[in-house]
Protein backbone atom coordinates (compact mmCIF):
# COMPACT_ATOMS: atom_id res chain seq x y z
CA UNK A 1 0.00 0.00 0.00
CA UNK A 2 2.54 2.87 0.75
CA UNK A 3 6.14 1.80 -1.42
CA UNK A 4 9.40 4.26 -0.45
CA UNK A 5 11.16 3.57 -3.70
CA UNK A 6 14.70 4.95 -3.81
CA UNK A 7 14.36 7.45 -1.66
CA UNK A 8 17.14 10.29 -1.61
CA UNK A 9 16.55 13.74 0.00
CA UNK A 10 19.52 16.25 0.36
CA UNK A 11 20.01 19.06 3.16
CA UNK A 12 22.76 20.95 1.52
CA UNK A 13 25.67 18.30 1.41
CA UNK A 14 23.73 16.15 4.17
CA UNK A 15 22.13 13.16 3.33
CA UNK A 16 19.22 12.87 5.29
CA UNK A 17 17.89 10.20 3.24
CA UNK A 18 20.03 7.92 1.24
CA UNK A 19 18.28 5.56 -1.62
CA UNK A 20 15.68 4.18 0.98
CA UNK A 21 12.98 1.31 -0.42
CA UNK A 22 10.72 -0.23 1.67
CA UNK A 23 6.93 -1.01 1.77
CA UNK A 24 3.80 -1.03 3.83
CA UNK A 25 1.52 -3.83 3.04
CA UNK A 26 -2.32 -3.31 3.57
CA UNK A 27 -3.44 -5.81 6.88
CA UNK A 28 -0.50 -5.08 8.80
CA UNK A 29 1.50 -2.51 11.32
CA UNK A 30 5.05 -1.90 9.71
CA UNK A 31 7.77 -0.50 12.16
CA UNK A 32 9.71 2.40 10.89
CA UNK A 33 12.87 2.04 13.61
CA UNK A 34 15.55 4.07 13.82
CA UNK A 35 17.32 6.49 16.01
CA UNK A 36 16.54 10.15 15.74
CA UNK A 37 18.23 12.08 13.48
CA UNK A 38 18.36 9.18 10.70
CA UNK A 39 15.81 9.67 8.33
CA UNK A 40 12.48 8.42 9.34
CA UNK A 41 10.36 11.63 9.84
CA UNK A 42 12.00 12.81 6.31
CA UNK A 43 10.59 9.94 4.67
CA UNK A 44 7.24 10.69 6.24
CA UNK A 45 7.52 13.93 5.10
CA UNK A 46 7.94 13.32 1.14
CA UNK A 47 5.02 10.65 1.70
CA UNK A 48 2.86 13.45 3.02
CA UNK A 49 3.77 15.61 0.02
CA UNK A 50 5.51 18.37 2.52
CA UNK A 51 8.96 17.79 1.23
CA UNK A 52 10.25 17.46 -1.86
CA UNK A 53 12.29 14.56 -2.82
CA UNK A 54 15.39 14.76 -4.81
CA UNK A 55 15.34 11.21 -6.06
CA UNK A 56 13.09 8.45 -5.60
CA UNK A 57 9.44 8.76 -5.00
CA UNK A 58 6.92 7.79 -1.80
CA UNK A 59 3.74 6.81 -3.06
CA UNK A 60 0.43 5.58 -1.20
CA UNK A 61 -1.40 2.84 -3.45
CA UNK A 62 0.69 4.33 -6.94
CA UNK A 63 0.07 7.61 -5.75
CA UNK A 64 1.97 10.43 -5.03
CA UNK A 65 -0.67 12.71 -2.08
CA UNK A 66 -1.29 15.42 -4.40
CA UNK A 67 -2.75 12.72 -6.70
CA UNK A 68 -5.46 11.89 -4.08
CA UNK A 69 -8.64 13.87 -4.28
CA UNK A 70 -9.70 14.90 -0.75
CA UNK A 71 -6.78 12.76 0.80
CA UNK A 72 -7.89 13.07 4.35
CA UNK A 73 -10.45 9.90 3.10
CA UNK A 74 -7.75 7.73 2.03
CA UNK A 75 -4.62 8.11 4.15
CA UNK A 76 -4.56 9.55 8.13
CA UNK A 77 -1.12 11.08 8.59
CA UNK A 78 -0.14 12.09 12.06
CA UNK A 79 3.34 14.09 11.76
CA UNK A 80 3.66 16.25 15.11
CA UNK A 81 0.97 16.15 17.37
CA UNK A 82 2.02 19.40 18.67
CA UNK A 83 1.48 20.92 15.24
CA UNK A 84 -2.12 22.29 16.48
CA UNK A 85 -3.02 25.81 16.81
CA UNK A 86 -2.31 26.30 20.69
CA UNK A 87 -5.00 28.71 20.71
CA UNK A 88 -7.88 26.13 18.94
CA UNK A 89 -10.20 23.76 21.23
CA UNK A 90 -9.19 19.98 20.57
CA UNK A 91 -12.91 19.96 18.76
CA UNK A 92 -12.30 22.51 16.87
CA UNK A 93 -9.43 21.39 15.62
CA UNK A 94 -11.36 18.38 14.59
CA UNK A 95 -14.05 20.35 13.50
CA UNK A 96 -11.92 21.99 10.63
CA UNK A 97 -10.48 18.65 9.01
CA UNK A 98 -14.10 17.15 9.27
CA UNK A 99 -15.57 20.24 7.69
CA UNK A 100 -12.34 19.90 4.87
CA UNK A 101 -12.90 16.36 3.99
CA UNK A 102 -16.86 17.12 4.05
CA UNK A 103 -17.76 15.05 6.47
CA UNK A 104 -20.57 15.61 9.68
CA UNK A 105 -19.60 17.16 12.63
CA UNK A 106 -21.18 13.96 14.53
CA UNK A 107 -17.74 12.28 13.40
CA UNK A 108 -16.33 14.68 15.08
CA UNK A 109 -17.82 13.33 18.78
CA UNK A 110 -17.20 9.52 17.57
CA UNK A 111 -13.49 10.10 17.26
CA UNK A 112 -13.15 12.16 20.51
CA UNK A 113 -14.69 9.12 22.36
CA UNK A 114 -12.34 6.92 20.25
CA UNK A 115 -9.50 8.12 21.50
CA UNK A 116 -10.82 8.80 24.92
CA UNK A 117 -11.01 12.60 24.95
CA UNK A 118 -13.88 13.88 27.49
CA UNK A 119 -16.40 16.36 26.69
CA UNK A 120 -14.37 18.62 28.86
CA UNK A 121 -11.18 17.73 27.72
CA UNK A 122 -12.51 18.80 24.14
CA UNK A 123 -13.32 22.01 25.17
CA UNK A 124 -9.93 23.20 26.35
CA UNK A 125 -7.39 24.75 24.20
CA UNK A 126 -4.84 22.43 22.98
CA UNK A 127 -2.44 24.73 24.64
CA UNK A 128 -3.46 23.63 27.78
CA UNK A 129 -3.15 19.70 26.72
CA UNK A 130 -0.32 17.41 27.85
CA UNK A 131 1.87 15.64 24.99
CA UNK A 132 0.10 12.01 25.68
CA UNK A 133 -3.42 14.00 25.26
CA UNK A 134 -1.94 15.89 21.92
CA UNK A 135 -1.31 12.68 20.37
CA UNK A 136 -5.00 11.05 21.16
CA UNK A 137 -5.77 14.40 19.45
CA UNK A 138 -3.44 13.80 16.87
CA UNK A 139 -4.75 10.07 16.46
CA UNK A 140 -8.28 10.94 16.37
CA UNK A 141 -7.16 13.99 13.29
CA UNK A 142 -5.48 10.94 11.52
CA UNK A 143 -8.78 8.76 11.44
CA UNK A 144 -11.24 10.79 11.18
CA UNK A 145 -11.56 10.10 7.11
CA UNK A 146 -11.94 6.91 8.11
CA UNK A 147 -8.74 6.31 5.46
CA UNK A 148 -7.30 2.82 4.35
CA UNK A 149 -3.91 4.06 5.56
CA UNK A 150 -2.34 5.47 8.03
CA UNK A 151 1.25 7.06 8.88
CA UNK A 152 2.12 7.92 12.16
CA UNK A 153 5.49 9.24 12.91
CA UNK A 154 6.16 8.68 16.45
CA UNK A 155 3.11 8.20 17.71
CA UNK A 156 3.77 6.74 20.99
CA UNK A 157 5.94 9.58 22.34
CA UNK A 158 3.99 11.44 25.46
CA UNK A 159 1.64 8.37 26.23
CA UNK A 160 1.53 6.58 29.46
CA UNK A 161 2.07 2.86 29.60
CA UNK A 162 -1.88 2.51 29.53
CA UNK A 163 -1.79 5.13 26.42
CA UNK A 164 0.65 2.75 24.45
CA UNK A 165 -1.58 0.01 25.42
CA UNK A 166 -4.17 1.35 23.80
CA UNK A 167 -2.74 2.38 20.58
CA UNK A 168 -1.30 -0.54 20.63
CA UNK A 169 -4.83 -2.88 20.19
CA UNK A 170 -5.61 0.38 18.08
CA UNK A 171 -3.16 -0.02 15.31
CA UNK A 172 -3.82 -3.55 15.79
CA UNK A 173 -7.79 -4.03 14.91
CA UNK A 174 -7.16 -1.23 12.36
CA UNK A 175 -5.13 -3.33 10.58
CA UNK A 176 -6.69 -6.65 11.42
CA UNK A 177 -9.40 -4.61 9.07
CA UNK A 178 -7.49 -4.42 6.32
CA UNK A 179 -5.66 -0.87 6.83
CA UNK A 180 -1.91 -0.49 6.50
CA UNK A 181 -0.43 0.96 8.70
CA UNK A 182 3.65 2.99 9.30
CA UNK A 183 4.49 4.22 12.67
CA UNK A 184 7.79 5.52 13.42
CA UNK A 185 9.70 4.61 16.35
CA UNK A 186 13.03 5.42 17.85
CA UNK A 187 12.47 2.74 20.48
CA UNK A 188 12.51 -0.76 19.58
CA UNK A 189 10.37 -2.19 22.31
CA UNK A 190 7.77 -0.07 21.59
CA UNK A 191 7.64 -1.36 17.49
CA UNK A 192 8.58 -5.10 18.42
CA UNK A 193 5.33 -5.42 20.48
CA UNK A 194 3.22 -4.01 17.31
CA UNK A 195 4.93 -4.01 14.43
CA UNK A 196 4.62 -7.17 11.90
CA UNK A 197 6.92 -6.19 9.54
CA UNK A 198 9.95 -3.89 10.38
CA UNK A 199 12.35 -1.53 8.23
CA UNK A 200 15.71 -0.62 10.29
CA UNK A 201 17.04 2.82 9.24
CA UNK A 202 20.16 4.34 10.67
CA UNK A 203 22.01 7.40 8.96
CA UNK A 204 19.41 7.59 5.93
CA UNK A 205 19.61 4.07 4.97
CA UNK A 206 17.93 1.28 5.60
CA UNK A 207 20.10 -1.03 7.35
CA UNK A 208 17.87 -3.94 7.92
CA UNK A 209 13.96 -4.90 6.70
CA UNK A 210 11.57 -8.12 6.99
CA UNK A 211 8.86 -9.46 8.76
CA UNK A 212 9.67 -9.27 12.53
CA UNK A 213 10.15 -14.02 12.56
CA UNK A 214 12.90 -12.80 9.99
CA UNK A 215 14.23 -10.52 11.64
CA UNK A 216 14.43 -12.16 15.41
CA UNK A 217 16.04 -15.11 13.12
CA UNK A 218 18.67 -13.17 12.06
CA UNK A 219 19.41 -12.34 15.65
CA UNK A 220 20.50 -15.86 16.36
CA UNK A 221 19.84 -18.73 18.72
CA UNK A 222 20.60 -18.22 22.85
CA UNK A 223 21.74 -21.49 24.22
CA UNK A 224 22.42 -22.88 27.72
CA UNK A 225 23.68 -26.07 27.94
CA UNK A 226 25.65 -28.50 30.73
CA UNK A 227 29.01 -27.53 29.25
CA UNK A 228 28.57 -24.19 27.75
CA UNK A 229 32.69 -24.08 27.26
CA UNK A 230 32.95 -27.03 25.23
CA UNK A 231 29.20 -26.46 23.05
CA UNK A 232 31.16 -23.07 22.31
CA UNK A 233 34.29 -24.85 21.02
CA UNK A 234 32.14 -27.09 19.27
CA UNK A 235 30.21 -24.46 17.27
CA UNK A 236 33.27 -22.44 16.15
CA UNK A 237 34.67 -25.27 14.90
CA UNK A 238 30.78 -26.22 12.68
CA UNK A 239 31.62 -22.56 11.67
CA UNK A 240 28.83 -20.90 13.97
CA UNK A 241 29.63 -17.44 15.36
CA UNK A 242 29.23 -17.42 19.23
CA UNK A 243 29.26 -15.01 21.88
CA UNK A 244 28.38 -15.44 25.58
CA UNK A 245 25.07 -13.96 26.74
CA UNK A 246 23.79 -13.85 30.42
CA UNK A 247 23.80 -17.32 31.67
CA UNK A 248 24.51 -19.27 27.77
CA UNK A 249 25.51 -18.07 24.60
CA UNK A 250 24.08 -16.85 21.71
CA UNK A 251 24.99 -18.82 18.44
CA UNK A 252 24.40 -16.80 15.58
CA UNK A 253 22.89 -19.98 13.55
CA UNK A 254 19.02 -21.97 13.83
CA UNK A 255 18.35 -23.71 16.44
CA UNK A 256 18.19 -27.10 14.96
CA UNK A 257 22.27 -26.52 13.75
CA UNK A 258 22.71 -25.82 17.27
CA UNK A 259 20.95 -28.66 18.56
CA UNK A 260 22.57 -30.81 16.62
CA UNK A 261 25.96 -29.47 16.58
CA UNK A 262 24.76 -30.17 21.08
CA UNK A 263 24.00 -33.98 20.54
CA UNK A 264 27.27 -34.48 18.23
CA UNK A 265 29.08 -33.39 20.98
CA UNK A 266 27.73 -35.60 23.44
CA UNK A 267 26.14 -32.08 25.56
CA UNK A 268 22.47 -31.89 27.46
CA UNK A 269 20.64 -28.70 26.85
CA UNK A 270 19.20 -26.74 29.46
CA UNK A 271 17.91 -23.57 27.36
CA UNK A 272 17.31 -23.57 23.56
CA UNK A 273 15.55 -20.83 21.73
CA UNK A 274 15.49 -17.64 19.65
CA UNK A 275 17.90 -15.44 20.94
CA UNK A 276 14.40 -12.73 21.35
CA UNK A 277 13.64 -9.57 22.28
CA UNK A 278 17.66 -8.80 23.74
CA UNK A 279 18.88 -10.40 20.45
CA UNK A 280 16.48 -8.10 18.28
CA UNK A 281 18.15 -5.35 20.62
CA UNK A 282 21.50 -6.65 20.19
CA UNK A 283 20.62 -6.25 16.88
CA UNK A 284 18.96 -2.91 16.92
CA UNK A 285 22.28 -1.50 18.84
CA UNK A 286 24.72 -3.10 15.98
CA UNK A 287 22.60 -2.17 13.23
CA UNK A 288 22.72 1.58 14.03
CA UNK A 289 25.41 1.90 16.37
CA UNK A 290 28.00 4.12 14.26
CA UNK A 291 24.76 5.91 13.67
CA UNK A 292 24.19 6.44 17.49
CA UNK A 293 25.24 9.89 18.98
CA UNK A 294 26.12 8.08 22.14
CA UNK A 295 28.82 6.24 20.10
CA UNK A 296 30.16 8.82 17.87
CA UNK A 297 31.11 11.99 19.26
CA UNK A 298 32.22 13.75 16.03
CA UNK A 299 28.72 13.37 14.93
CA UNK A 300 27.55 16.87 13.35
CA UNK A 301 25.50 18.65 15.87
CA UNK A 302 23.34 19.86 13.01
CA UNK A 303 22.00 16.14 12.49
CA UNK A 304 18.52 16.56 14.91
CA UNK A 305 17.07 18.96 12.51
CA UNK A 306 16.46 16.82 10.17
CA UNK A 307 14.87 14.54 12.68
CA UNK B 1 -10.75 1.88 28.59
CA UNK B 2 -13.33 0.82 26.56
CA UNK B 3 -12.44 -1.32 23.10
CA UNK B 4 -12.38 0.84 20.55
CA UNK B 5 -15.64 0.73 18.24
CA UNK B 6 -13.53 1.59 14.48
CA UNK B 7 -15.17 1.40 11.42
CA UNK B 8 -13.96 -0.52 9.13
CA UNK B 9 -11.01 0.80 6.52
CA UNK B 10 -13.18 0.79 3.30
CA UNK B 11 -10.44 -1.30 0.99
CA UNK B 12 -9.54 -4.70 1.68
CA UNK B 13 -6.13 -4.66 -0.58
CA UNK B 14 -6.86 -2.49 -3.22
CA UNK B 15 -6.78 1.26 -2.97
CA UNK B 16 -9.83 3.00 -4.52
CA UNK B 17 -9.55 6.58 -4.75
CA UNK B 18 -11.92 6.61 -8.35
CA UNK B 19 -15.36 7.29 -5.92
CA UNK B 20 -13.86 10.56 -4.45
CA UNK B 21 -15.02 13.54 -5.26
CA UNK B 22 -11.83 16.41 -4.63
CA UNK B 23 -12.49 19.32 -2.02
CA UNK B 24 -14.74 21.72 -3.55
CA UNK B 25 -13.47 24.98 -3.47
CA UNK B 26 -16.13 26.68 -1.88
CA UNK B 27 -15.75 24.00 1.14
CA UNK B 28 -12.38 25.11 1.36
CA UNK B 29 -12.90 28.90 1.52
CA UNK B 30 -15.82 28.08 4.26
CA UNK B 31 -12.94 26.00 6.12
CA UNK B 32 -10.63 29.14 5.65
CA UNK B 33 -13.26 31.72 7.31
CA UNK B 34 -13.91 29.46 9.79
CA UNK B 35 -10.36 29.49 10.53
CA UNK B 36 -9.98 33.30 10.63
CA UNK B 37 -12.51 33.96 13.82
CA UNK B 38 -12.03 30.46 15.81
CA UNK B 39 -9.13 31.40 17.50
CA UNK B 40 -8.77 34.40 20.17
CA UNK B 41 -6.50 36.42 17.72
CA UNK B 42 -8.72 36.30 15.11
CA UNK B 43 -11.41 37.13 17.03
CA UNK B 44 -10.48 39.74 18.75
CA UNK B 45 -9.08 41.16 15.52
CA UNK B 46 -12.88 41.91 14.37
CA UNK B 47 -14.27 42.69 17.56
CA UNK B 48 -11.40 45.68 18.41
CA UNK B 49 -12.27 46.70 14.77
CA UNK B 50 -15.79 46.85 15.59
CA UNK B 51 -15.61 48.41 18.63
CA UNK B 52 -12.53 51.12 17.51
CA UNK B 53 -15.43 52.14 14.77
CA UNK B 54 -18.38 52.54 16.79
CA UNK B 55 -16.51 54.47 19.74
CA UNK B 56 -14.61 56.80 16.81
CA UNK B 57 -18.11 57.24 15.20
CA UNK B 58 -19.76 57.76 18.79
CA UNK B 59 -16.91 60.57 19.53
CA UNK B 60 -17.07 62.21 16.59
CA UNK B 61 -21.25 62.57 16.92
CA UNK B 62 -20.85 64.28 20.50
CA UNK B 63 -17.95 66.78 19.03
CA UNK B 64 -20.29 67.93 16.29
CA UNK B 65 -23.12 68.15 18.41
CA UNK B 66 -21.45 70.08 20.89
CA UNK B 67 -19.50 72.41 18.47
CA UNK B 68 -22.63 72.67 16.56
CA UNK B 69 -21.15 70.99 13.42
CA UNK B 70 -22.99 69.62 10.51
CA UNK B 71 -22.10 65.97 9.40
CA UNK B 72 -21.97 63.86 6.18
CA UNK B 73 -22.91 60.15 6.25
CA UNK B 74 -19.77 59.79 4.14
CA UNK B 75 -17.76 61.41 7.15
CA UNK B 76 -18.45 58.72 9.31
CA UNK B 77 -17.76 55.92 6.38
CA UNK B 78 -14.26 57.91 6.33
CA UNK B 79 -13.45 57.22 9.85
CA UNK B 80 -14.33 53.74 9.35
CA UNK B 81 -11.90 53.83 6.83
CA UNK B 82 -9.12 54.87 8.45
CA UNK B 83 -9.93 52.19 11.42
CA UNK B 84 -10.41 49.36 8.84
CA UNK B 85 -7.31 50.83 6.61
CA UNK B 86 -5.03 49.24 9.73
CA UNK B 87 -7.00 46.42 10.64
CA UNK B 88 -7.93 44.76 7.63
CA UNK B 89 -4.53 44.49 6.33
CA UNK B 90 -3.68 42.37 9.66
CA UNK B 91 -6.38 40.39 9.14
CA UNK B 92 -4.85 39.33 5.28
CA UNK B 93 -1.57 38.95 7.05
CA UNK B 94 -2.85 36.50 9.61
CA UNK B 95 -5.03 34.53 7.46
CA UNK B 96 -1.38 33.26 5.93
CA UNK B 97 1.24 33.57 9.00
CA UNK B 98 -0.35 32.22 11.55
CA UNK B 99 -1.01 28.56 9.97
CA UNK B 100 2.98 29.08 9.47
CA UNK B 101 3.81 30.15 12.89
CA UNK B 102 1.59 27.62 14.78
CA UNK B 103 2.55 24.71 12.24
CA UNK B 104 -1.19 24.26 11.36
CA UNK B 105 -0.20 24.04 7.85
CA UNK B 106 0.86 20.60 7.85
CA UNK B 107 -2.82 19.07 8.51
CA UNK B 108 -4.11 21.84 6.04
CA UNK B 109 -1.49 20.51 3.40
CA UNK B 110 -2.07 17.08 3.90
CA UNK B 111 -5.86 17.65 3.49
CA UNK B 112 -5.56 19.57 0.45
CA UNK B 113 -2.08 19.03 -0.79
CA UNK B 114 -2.73 21.34 -3.96
CA UNK B 115 -1.32 24.26 -2.73
CA UNK B 116 -2.80 26.87 -4.82
CA UNK B 117 -6.23 25.97 -3.69
CA UNK B 118 -5.44 26.22 0.11
CA UNK B 119 -4.31 29.81 -1.12
CA UNK B 120 -7.38 30.76 -3.43
CA UNK B 121 -9.24 29.58 -0.51
CA UNK B 122 -7.82 31.89 1.49
CA UNK B 123 -7.80 34.75 -0.79
CA UNK B 124 -11.73 34.17 -0.83
CA UNK B 125 -12.18 33.72 2.88
CA UNK B 126 -10.40 36.54 3.31
CA UNK B 127 -12.01 39.06 0.51
CA UNK B 128 -15.91 38.11 2.19
CA UNK B 129 -14.53 38.93 5.66
CA UNK B 130 -13.34 42.28 3.84
CA UNK B 131 -16.80 42.60 2.50
CA UNK B 132 -18.40 41.97 5.38
CA UNK B 133 -16.59 44.27 7.44
CA UNK B 134 -17.82 47.02 4.58
CA UNK B 135 -20.77 46.27 5.01
CA UNK B 136 -21.06 46.81 8.88
CA UNK B 137 -19.32 50.03 9.11
CA UNK B 138 -21.28 51.61 6.04
CA UNK B 139 -24.07 50.16 8.71
CA UNK B 140 -22.46 51.77 11.81
CA UNK B 141 -21.97 54.98 9.53
CA UNK B 142 -25.72 55.08 8.96
CA UNK B 143 -26.55 54.39 12.83
CA UNK B 144 -24.29 57.48 13.97
CA UNK B 145 -25.80 59.57 11.04
CA UNK B 146 -29.24 59.18 12.71
CA UNK B 147 -27.85 59.24 16.25
CA UNK B 148 -26.24 62.89 15.30
CA UNK B 149 -29.66 64.19 13.16
CA UNK B 150 -31.07 63.04 16.80
CA UNK B 151 -28.43 65.30 18.68
CA UNK B 152 -30.07 68.27 16.57
CA UNK B 153 -26.83 68.37 14.00
CA UNK B 154 -27.09 68.84 10.68
CA UNK B 155 -26.73 66.04 8.44
CA UNK B 156 -26.20 65.29 5.18
CA UNK B 157 -27.85 61.43 4.52
CA UNK B 158 -26.42 61.66 0.69
CA UNK B 159 -24.73 57.82 0.45
CA UNK B 160 -22.85 58.08 -2.67
CA UNK B 161 -22.58 54.72 -4.30
CA UNK B 162 -19.40 55.72 -6.52
CA UNK B 163 -17.50 56.39 -3.29
CA UNK B 164 -19.08 53.85 -1.26
CA UNK B 165 -17.61 50.79 -4.31
CA UNK B 166 -14.48 53.46 -4.07
CA UNK B 167 -14.41 52.56 -0.39
CA UNK B 168 -14.91 48.97 -0.92
CA UNK B 169 -12.22 48.48 -3.22
CA UNK B 170 -9.63 50.44 -1.61
CA UNK B 171 -10.20 48.33 2.16
CA UNK B 172 -10.54 45.14 0.04
CA UNK B 173 -6.88 46.48 -1.97
CA UNK B 174 -5.57 47.47 1.62
CA UNK B 175 -6.25 43.73 3.01
CA UNK B 176 -4.88 42.07 -0.29
CA UNK B 177 -1.35 43.84 0.32
CA UNK B 178 -1.61 42.71 4.03
CA UNK B 179 -2.30 39.09 2.31
CA UNK B 180 0.38 39.64 -0.40
CA UNK B 181 3.40 40.58 2.55
CA UNK B 182 1.72 37.22 4.27
CA UNK B 183 2.90 35.15 1.58
CA UNK B 184 6.11 37.25 1.60
CA UNK B 185 7.66 36.71 5.17
CA UNK B 186 5.53 33.97 6.40
CA UNK B 187 5.37 35.63 10.27
CA UNK B 188 3.02 37.52 11.73
CA UNK B 189 5.23 39.91 13.49
CA UNK B 190 7.36 40.50 10.25
CA UNK B 191 4.78 40.86 7.94
CA UNK B 192 2.68 43.16 10.17
CA UNK B 193 6.28 45.75 10.80
CA UNK B 194 6.76 45.37 7.02
CA UNK B 195 2.91 46.83 5.99
CA UNK B 196 3.08 49.70 8.21
CA UNK B 197 6.41 50.25 7.40
CA UNK B 198 5.36 50.12 3.55
CA UNK B 199 1.74 52.11 5.15
CA UNK B 200 3.81 55.05 6.79
CA UNK B 201 7.16 55.27 5.91
CA UNK B 202 7.19 54.82 2.14
CA UNK B 203 5.09 57.80 1.60
CA UNK B 204 7.53 59.87 3.32
CA UNK B 205 10.29 58.65 2.28
CA UNK B 206 8.78 58.76 -1.27
CA UNK B 207 7.88 62.15 -0.57
CA UNK B 208 10.91 63.75 0.58
CA UNK B 209 12.84 62.10 -1.82
CA UNK B 210 10.93 64.09 -4.26
CA UNK B 211 11.51 67.49 -2.63
CA UNK B 212 14.99 66.47 -2.73
CA UNK B 213 15.34 65.05 -6.21
CA UNK B 214 13.57 67.18 -8.72
CA UNK B 215 13.37 64.61 -11.54
CA UNK B 216 11.86 62.04 -8.48
CA UNK B 217 8.80 63.78 -8.41
CA UNK B 218 7.68 62.55 -11.67
CA UNK B 219 8.75 58.98 -10.87
CA UNK B 220 6.91 59.01 -7.70
CA UNK B 221 3.49 58.83 -9.09
CA UNK B 222 4.38 55.74 -10.49
CA UNK B 223 5.20 53.86 -7.43
CA UNK B 224 3.20 55.17 -4.85
CA UNK B 225 0.83 52.57 -4.56
CA UNK B 226 -1.53 54.61 -1.44
CA UNK B 227 -0.99 57.92 -2.84
CA UNK B 228 -2.46 56.48 -6.75
CA UNK B 229 -5.20 55.49 -4.55
CA UNK B 230 -6.02 58.50 -3.17
CA UNK B 231 -9.28 59.57 -5.31
CA UNK B 232 -10.76 56.71 -4.25
CA UNK B 233 -9.82 56.82 -0.40
CA UNK B 234 -9.92 60.32 1.00
CA UNK B 235 -13.50 61.65 1.00
CA UNK B 236 -12.16 65.14 2.38
CA UNK B 237 -11.14 66.50 -1.53
CA UNK B 238 -12.62 68.15 -4.19
CA UNK B 239 -15.31 67.00 -5.98
CA UNK B 240 -13.09 66.89 -8.63
CA UNK B 241 -10.29 65.11 -8.07
CA UNK B 242 -12.56 62.38 -6.24
CA UNK B 243 -14.05 59.52 -7.98
CA UNK B 244 -12.96 56.93 -10.19
CA UNK B 245 -12.87 59.40 -13.09
CA UNK B 246 -9.82 61.17 -11.08
CA UNK B 247 -7.92 58.14 -10.84
CA UNK B 248 -4.62 57.83 -12.82
CA UNK B 249 -5.29 54.23 -13.63
CA UNK B 250 -1.60 54.22 -15.30
CA UNK B 251 -0.12 55.15 -11.97
CA UNK B 252 -2.17 52.59 -10.41
CA UNK B 253 -1.58 49.66 -12.32
CA UNK B 254 2.31 50.49 -11.83
CA UNK B 255 2.34 51.06 -8.34
CA UNK B 256 0.13 48.12 -7.30
CA UNK B 257 1.85 45.60 -9.67
CA UNK B 258 5.13 47.45 -7.25
CA UNK B 259 3.41 46.82 -4.42
CA UNK B 260 0.99 44.57 -4.59
CA UNK B 261 1.28 42.18 -7.82
CA UNK B 262 5.04 41.37 -7.30
CA UNK B 263 5.13 40.68 -3.30
CA UNK B 264 1.96 38.42 -4.03
CA UNK B 265 3.56 36.61 -6.97
CA UNK B 266 6.42 35.70 -5.49
CA UNK B 267 5.24 34.99 -2.06
CA UNK B 268 2.84 32.59 -3.20
CA UNK B 269 6.00 31.22 -5.41
CA UNK B 270 7.44 30.62 -2.18
CA UNK B 271 4.30 29.12 -0.43
CA UNK B 272 3.97 26.81 -3.40
CA UNK B 273 7.69 25.17 -3.10
CA UNK B 274 8.03 26.00 0.53
CA UNK B 275 9.34 22.96 2.61
CA UNK B 276 6.30 22.88 5.46
CA UNK B 277 8.42 21.83 8.42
Amino acid sequence: MIAVERLTKRYGGFTAVDDVSFVARAGQVTGFLGPNGAGKTTTMRVLAGLTRADQGSATVGGYQLHEIPNPGRHVGILLDASAQHAGRTGREVLTLAARTMGLPDSRVDEMLALVSLDEAESRRRVRNYSLGMRQRLGIAHALLGEPQVLILDEPANGLDPAGIRWMRGLLRGYAERGGAVLLSSHLLHEVEQIADEMAVIGRGQIVASGTKAELLAAAGTFVHSADDARLAAALSSAGVTVTPSGTGLVADAEAAQVGEAALAAGIALVELRPSGTSGLEDLFLELTADTQRDAATAAPTNEGAFA
Amino acid sequence: MTTPTLAPPVATGGFDISGTAPVPLGRLARVELRKLVDTRSGRWLLIIQALLIVVASAIVVIVAAVNDESMRLMDFTGLAGAVMGILLPVMGIMAITSEWSQRTNMATFTLEPRRSRVVAAKLIASVAAAIVSVVLAIAVGYLATGAAAALGVDVNWNADLEMLAAFTLVQVLGLLTGFALGTLILNTPGAIVCFFAYFTLVPVILAVAGELMGWFESVRPWIDFADAQLPLSDFGQDADELGFAAMHWGHFTVSGLIWFVLPLGAGIARMLRAEVK
